[in-house]
């Protein structure tokens, strides 16, 4: 996606430094790029191409989410949220939007922290980027940032 | 001859409606992450009611390698069981459902 397109979504992304770091591809999403896999989508309703772990609720609900990167990854939730780069530990921002037709609260997406302190998504099909602040990625599309979780680096 | 010149024109108007709707759809979900967001779009849902006249343009764009169409596929289709097995990639369904679309004559 031409830059000014992927701004014109996220206006955000106008003022603060970001690049993106991939093309555009239907291969994987956000959940997945969180959870450092770039081979399949990871979504809910886990048919036709898509992937969800056994054991994890299949719904769009924050909860579900957290039990999902608590499974995979090890993470816990951050207590005080706070994005701030930590010595030795890993963080994921989840997001949370009101889904405009059904009126309730649903996982919009996920963001990785690199070791920089910078942040990492995938935008849905669109390209991955690198973006300064997990503000950035919020509005219209994505929401707020709702819960951050942590782990011990590896 | 004139029923021939008339199927022909509603396909192109077929067409039309499709890409219409398939390009508003893109632009407005395609930042989106899960189907079931990209699905209830209403650009979707009209996708899904022209029901099988819609087969023939989803699976051209599949061959594109591009968009969420599984759902509509399985919506639009009915099949007792759905022919992409759990823990396929998305390239798999897509070639699951063009190899499909091969057998029944969509191509």
């Amino acid at each position: 996606m031409a830059p000014g397109e992927i701004e014109n979504e996220f206006p955000n992304l106008k003022s603060v430094p970001w690049t993106a770091t991939s093309l555009e591809t239907d291969d994987y999403n956000c959940i997945a790029y969180a959870a450092n896999d770039t081979t399949r989508k990871w979504d809910p309703d886990a048919s036709g191409g898509r992937y969800w772990p056994e054991g994890v609720p299949p719904t769009l609900e924050l909860s579900s989410f957290v039990k999902l990167f608590e499974v995979i990854g090890g993470y816990s939730k951050c207590q005080d949220n706070d994005p701030k780069l930590e010595d030795h530990v890993e963080k994921i921002a989840i997001y949370c939007n009101q889904n405009p037709v059904l009126n309730i609260v649903e996982v919009s997406h996920a963001a990785r922290q690199l070791p920089t302190g910078k942040w990492t998504s995938k935008l849905g099909d669109w390209d991955d980027i690198e973006h300064d602040t997990l503000a950035a990625l919020e509005g219209d599309f994505y929401g707020y940032v709702a819960q951050i979780m942590k782990r011990a680096a590896k | 001859m004139e029923a021939l010149i008339k199927s022909e024109e509603k396909k192109l108007e077929l067409k039309d409606e499709f890409d219409a709707l398939a390009s508003v759809w893109y632009k407005e979900t395609r930042m989106l992450s899960f189907v079931r967001q990209k699905a209830i779009h209403p650009s979707y849902q009209r996708i899904i009611g022209m029901g099988k006249e819609a087969l023939p343009f989803i699976f051209e764009e599949l061959t594109k390698g591009k968009g969420d169409w599984m759902w509509a596929l399985e919506c639009i289709t009915r099949l007792p069981k759905n022919p992409v097995p759990a823990g396929a990639t998305y390239k798999e369904a897509v070639r699951i459902w063009l190899q499909w679309a091969t057998e029944h004559g969509y191509f």
